[in-house]
């Protein structure tokens, strides 16, 4: 376990002396950011302009479904995002070999090897932003409740990440599936959303086969109370099963590699 | 004219090429079709209307927004800017081609494939769900909405390839460009009629003087019939302006770039 933790802290000082070499497009991406944010909020302005809520959801409640989802996507994309992504190329173009000669979880340098900090930094500002929300909208959270959400956020980023290596190690099998990212960038916003929007069958679709409402739904319900705490339950269950299928899947597609250039 | 037909075959082919890349690009564009159709549905679903429109007029909104998405928004030019950066940009350079019509005709290709899986897709919706696309009363809107539909496509491509310019002089032109793109659908009207944001008299002054809601929210406009005659002929000519001012800004830009080009990577 040290020597892993050993290793990371080696590739979180590697993005450190990266974003040290580009201060300004690291500044440039934080002000893009809560730009982003801002036109989130907008869209939520523009519907609730017209009424009072969304299927029951207030609009306090939908700003913090809009940000808690962003903080999960921005945590994500800060720890696995710039690695899960690169799967299909390292296939292609054989680059996963130098991985699999070293003495360590093939998996696991795969999909950390670059920690992206300035990710670490848009992500201190959606932090600001939900402490904004709170403050604004005097959101009344209970201790247990905040603790319950906080938990509910890592279990969303797990199953983002699962979600990701699951369609990231079809590239075993097919080549240049690189649109395969950009497919789950837009299934992801599906979660942005409170689900009971979306019909029955695409609501259990969302909390089964393809666990969008891990993201930003499950951990806001928690919050305000639309879903009983043993429901956390079911959501940690899942989270380990997932997780385990997404490895599972890994590992039986990483004994079919044979290799491509070296 | 036989290099650019060469070069629209070739792009379409390199579509097609990778099918299963393709299938999920266009899942991707299906994803975000059935959220805005179910978000839609959902805040119409009381009284029946949304912002002065009605559910029928809102949902015909966004399959028609779907469509122009397709159409409208390219990606072809963002190679430029890569292609500038690894110096192949310098093969255009002794080529006996015109670089602007080369990806233009590539950017065609792409886009009427993808403007035909656009339709199918809002089809098979329209059929699944049991929902309303409207069709306009008189035959004529067709013709305003195509002469619409193909101005706002000149207006994005010649705005697109601006934006990959800007590799002549930064390397860091992906992240303007990801801006760009972002605002762009968004103040376009991609997402939602923007009239509806438009609520005082300066905020329709600042939407209908700037070039965006002419790529989406204007060609939807004319369909769904809430243009009077007077105003049609107007934007027509605010299209015609801009796709102006943008050609006349391409022209120094490309000058310009040209002189500050390197050829880094020959």
């Amino acid at each position: 376990m040290k020597t892993y933790w050993n290793i990371y802290t080696v590739f979180v000082q590697n993005g450190v002396s990266y974003l040290a070499q580009y201060r300004k497009d690291a500044w440039w991406n934080v002000a893009v950011n809560v730009l982003w944010v801002g036109m989130l909020f907008l869209i939520v302005e523009v519907i609730f302009s017209q009424t009072a809520t969304i299927v029951g959801w207030k609009k306090e409640e939908v700003y913090l479904l809009t940000i808690l989802w962003t903080i999960v996507s921005e945590a994500f994309v800060m720890i696995f995002g710039g690695n899960t992504q690169q799967i299909p190329h390292m296939i292609t173009d054989g680059d996963l070999d130098i991985f699999l000669t070293k003495p360590a979880n093939t998996l696991f340098l795969v999909s950390t090897r670059f920690f992206l900090f300035r990710a670490f930094y848009r992500l201190l500002a959606d932090f600001g932003i939900l402490a904004w929300i709170v403050w604004r909208f005097d959101v009344g959270v209970s201790l247990p409740h905040a603790v319950l959400a906080f938990f509910l956020v890592v279990c969303g980023i797990i199953v983002h990440f699962s979600m990701t290596l699951l369609a990231n190690t079809l590239s075993f099998w097919f080549l240049r599936i690189d649109n395969v990212n950009d497919t789950l960038v837009s299934l992801h916003t599906l979660g942005r959303y409170p689900i009971d929007v979306f019909p029955k069958t695409l609501k259990i679709l969302l909390l089964t086969a393809l666990p969008m409402a891990f993201s930003g739904y499950i951990p806001v319900a928690v919050l305000t109370g639309r879903w009983p705490w043993y429901a956390v339950g079911y959501a940690v269950c899942f989270t380990a099963a997932f997780f385990c299928l997404a490895v599972r899947f890994w590992s039986f597609a990483l004994k079919r590699y044979s290799s491509a250039s070296s | 004219m036989r290099p650019y037909i060469s070069a629209f075959r070739m792009s379409l082919s390199e579509q097609v090429t990778y099918r299963f890349g393709f299938f999920f690009a266009r899942l991707r564009g299906l994803f975000v079709l059935v959220t805005l159709f179910f978000v839609w549905s959902a805040v119409s679903m009381k009284t029946g209307f949304f912002a002065g429109y009605s559910r029928e007029e809102l949902m015909t909104y966004v399959f028609g927004a779907h469509i122009l998405r397709s159409l409208v928004f390219g990606s072809q030019s963002r190679r430029i800017a890569s292609e500038i950066h690894d110096g192949t940009f310098s093969l255009f350079l002794v080529r006996p081609v015109n670089h602007f019509l080369f990806y233009y005709a590539r950017e065609l290709s792409e886009r009427l494939l993808l403007g035909f899986f656009a339709v199918l897709e809002v089809g098979i919706i329209v059929v699944f769900f049991d929902s309303t696309f409207l069709f306009p009363s008189h035959l004529s809107v067709f013709f305003f909405v195509f002469l619409s539909v193909f101005l706002s496509h000149m207006l994005y491509y010649c705005m697109s390839y601006g934006m990959s310019m800007l590799a002549f002089w930064s390397r860091e032109a992906m992240g303007p460009r990801f801006l760009f793109e972002w605002i762009l659908e968004f103040l376009s009207g991609a997402f939602f009629p923007v009239s509806i944001v438009a609520t005082n008299v300066a905020l329709v002054f600042l939407f209908f003087a700037l070039p965006f809601i002419y790529l989406v929210f204007m060609p939807l406009t004319i369909y769904l019939e809430r243009v009077p005659g007077n105003q049609l002929f107007l934007s027509f000519v605010w299209q015609g302006m801009w796709i102006a001012i943008v050609a006349g800004l391409l022209r120094a830009l490309w000058r310009r770039g040209l002189r500050a080009y390197t050829g880094e990577g020959i």
